[in-house]
């Protein structure tokens, strides 16, 4: 038998054969090869230093001593029964709460406006200046807010005898009740273009077909808004109040910069009060506890994202 | 062979992380490198002492020095995570007290007491040196000689007449008719907590009998129920009535900034901020120094300071420690005093460092007073069990608002007393 060239056919098949035998055994094992060096390094500093965090949960050592006690539960129970831990928990969740409602809420909306036209020309200059303060590093940002919360010489209570609202005025980051929220509103300031942004770009990948095919049957811009553009990026604003989330448990230099966790306790959170268990207190296996709570926390939160990514298709 | 390739590609990338961790630093010629760590970043600090390296590499061509440096709460934090690392310094600076006598358990900290002769200890002020003594052993040596003292501007006390209050009820006198003029009477910034400690410290040591408060101040022994603890953050409360508003919000460089500005008539200063308040004064004026009033009725020794000599330590994990012993002691000595007091005007613990011609009134009076003290109250934030610092300072934060109470207060703090005993 020949093909259509005269070639034997029957010459070529077993040859064939043989070369996608020894093709698909290189292909089984190389791989593994390319793989090995970076799964390598994610062991190495991922996973390895998770389960020693976990390890170290149950000790009692510093970052100098020269041997470690085992103490079993104790750094947990020490963990649960801190009055702090209160204050912790109602600051991550005020941090979360607002920072959804503002970063993604308001910041979705912003991202609408950006994108329904209305800023005509100007559009590039508004996200410029929206996603400028996100570029900014986080101490810097903190020592400016400081200084715009500064009692006397403050730029916002400045503003507020000019503008004859001197009974707002308040120590903003030396009131216990007040401290925590202006950290947060700083954290706002940063954060909201960023996720304008990110959101602006999954508006600009809806299809222009749909917002034609609403406008010729007559819908106005708030039903579009509320009717193509956000269920159109739905997976999007999952993803961003995720990311959100995740950074509203992981805060730690905002508060550190600013007030490093007081007056008092009242700006304590996750992230600056293992550090204070760590660094000041020499208890490494507290901070270890600690650490262990924050992993628990945001590990759930990315989880249920993922989960709610799969079955959230568009 | 692509096989290979990879292979090698592995074995190249695991080699070059084991080199880049190991130890690079060694020499064939015979010089030894020492490693000093510091908490003096300052240009001008940072500088003084690289002149005291530069003139002992001079006199020993064989021995190099090189320097890390961290700001103080950096510093604090970062010495350590070194010192329990293979990479630990030969010389770190240190606080006196519960700071470094951690170390000092963990035996981390090289005994000096060897090293200390005779003729190294008559060149030193003993009373500057006691300090660094830590059950019998001597382990550092002071560097910078620190105390506590209220600044006060003397146009304004002269405008009024007024006079350095000698007694706690003097200094409320005084308080009060400044207050009744229209002048703040004292700055005070406790943004960062930790110039509270300063004032409590004081005040504890001033109250309270020193034998009852050393026994509390030692974890293994402290249980905190002197009412004097109670009557101290009382009096602290009572000053809170005199100083600026918004302490908690404003830092400690920010108060000190307005003192200079003249729009107060006092601070509690330490006696190495004199650099700094003159900085920071925009119109030279003069102004003077008076250490804490007595407490008339207080069972503490009245003529102590608040303050510590901070000095050098030399780790215990040093290859070279002759060598490292001779640098601290150069650099903590005569020499290197006479310079220090000079050029950056701070003192340390050598005889004579003020021959030979000295002018500065201010470093005078500072010196003075810090010699012909009693004794010395250490940092009260340096000497306590850190849980017992944050318990004090953020309550003290509490009470400087209102939030809380002097008795409150005190109750927690002898919970954790309690609790801090068991583990000791």
């Amino acid at each position: 038998m020949t093909d259509r060239y005269g070639w034997p056919v029957y010459s070529v098949q077993p040859c064939l054969i043989r070369v996608r035998e020894t093709y698909m055994k290189v292909r089984r094992t190389t791989p593994y090869f390319y793989v090995l060096p970076g799964l390598l390094l994610v062991f190495m500093i991922v996973y390895v230093p998770v389960f020693s965090n976990l390890i170290y949960s149950f000790f009692r050592l510093s970052s100098y001593s020269k041997e470690m006690s085992f103490v079993g539960l104790k750094n947990y129970v020490a963990l649960f029964t801190d009055p702090v831990l209160l204050i912790i928990i109602k600051n991550n969740i005020l941090y979360v709460v607002i920072s959804l409602v503002v970063q993604v809420g308001f910041g979705t909306f912003l991202a609408i406006l950006l994108e329904s036209g209305l800023s005509g020309k100007a559009n590039g200059v508004y996200r410029n200046v929206l996603f400028t303060p996100a570029l900014m590093s986080l101490t810097a940002v903190g020592l400016l807010w400081q200084f715009i919360y500064t009692p006397k010489i403050g730029l916002l209570n400045s503003l507020l005898r000019f503008l004859g609202l001197e009974s707002l005025q308040h120590v903003w980051l030396g009131e216990s009740g007040l401290a925590m929220l202006s950290i947060i509103g700083m954290s706002q300031w940063q954060f909201t273009g960023y996720i304008t942004i990110l959101m602006v770009v999954a508006i600009q990948k809806i299809p222009e077909e749909y917002f034609e095919a609403s406008r010729m049957a007559g819908a106005n811009a708030f039903q579009r808004a509320i009717y193509i553009t956000l269920p159109s990026v739905k997976e999007q604003l999952l993803v961003c109040s995720i990311i959100t989330m995740i950074g509203a448990f992981k805060v730690f230099t905002e508060v550190y910069v600013t007030t490093g966790g007081g007056p008092g306790n009242s700006t304590h959170v996750l992230g600056t009060y293992l550090y204070q268990q760590a660094f000041l207190y020499d208890d490494l296996g507290m901070a270890a506890a600690v650490g262990m709570i924050l992993l628990i926390v945001t590990l759930t939160i990315s989880l249920i994202q993922l989960k709610m990514a799969r079955t959230g298709e568009v | 062979m692509k096989k290979y390739l990879t292979l090698m590609l592995i074995v190249l990338v695991a080699v070059s992380l084991t080199w880049a961790a190991g130890d690079a630093e060694k020499s064939d010629d015979g010089t030894v490198t020492l490693k000093l760590f510091h908490r003096f970043p300052e240009p001008e600090y940072s500088a003084f002492i690289d002149g005291v390296i530069a003139d002992y590499e001079e006199m020993n061509p064989n021995v190099k020095i090189e320097t890390i440096s961290a700001a103080n709460a950096p510093y604090k934090e970062r010495i350590k995570v070194v010192l329990g690392s293979p990479e630990s310094p030969d010389v770190f600076f240190g606080w006196v007290g519960d700071f470094t006598n951690r170390f000092i358990r963990e035996d981390l900290v090289l005994d000096l007491t060897p090293y200390y002769d005779r003729e190294w200890e008559e060149s030193m002020m003993k009373s500057l040196v006691d300090p660094f003594y830590y059950q019998g052993n001597l382990y550092g040596m002071p560097f910078r000689v620190s105390g506590k003292a209220f600044y006060y501007n003397k146009e304004i006390f002269d405008t009024y007449n007024l006079d350095v209050p000698e007694t706690y009820d003097e200094l409320i006198d005084v308080c009060n008719f400044l207050e009744s003029n229209g002048i703040t009477p004292i700055s005070y910034g406790n943004q960062e907590l930790w110039p509270s400690s300063h004032y409590i410290g004081t005040l504890n040591q001033k109250v309270l009998d020193n034998d009852v408060r050393m026994k509390d101040y030692n974890p293994a022994t402290g249980d905190f129920t002197d009412p004097g603890y109670v009557k101290a953050l009382e009096m602290y409360q009572e000053l809170m009535g005199y100083v600026n508003e918004f302490p908690n919000g404003l830092t400690h460089e920010m108060a000190r900034q307005s003192f200079a500005n003249k729009e107060t008539a006092m601070m509690y200063l330490e006696t190495i901020e004199v650099g700094y308040l003159e900085s920071d004064m925009i119109k030279p004026f003069e102004y003077g120094m008076f250490a804490f009033p007595d407490v008339t009725d207080g069972k503490g020794d009245q003529d102590y300071i608040t303050g510590a000599p901070e000095g050098f330590w030399v780790s215990s994990k040093t290859e070279h420690p002759d060598i490292a012993v001779d640098f601290l002691r150069f650099l903590t000595g005569k020499d290197a005093g006479w310079k220090e007091v000079r050029e950056i005007r701070w003192f340390n613990g050598a005889k004579g460092q003020l021959d030979g011609g000295f002018d500065d009134p201010p470093i005078e009076d500072a010196y003075n007073m810090m010699l012909n003290a009693e004794g010395m109250a250490f940092w009260m934030d340096n000497e306590l069990h850190a849980k017992l610092v944050d318990k004090y300072l953020s309550g003290v934060s509490d009470l400087t608002n209102n939030d809380t109470t002097p008795r409150k207060l005190m109750s927690e703090i002898q919970a954790i007393a309690v609790q801090l005993q068991s583990e000791f």
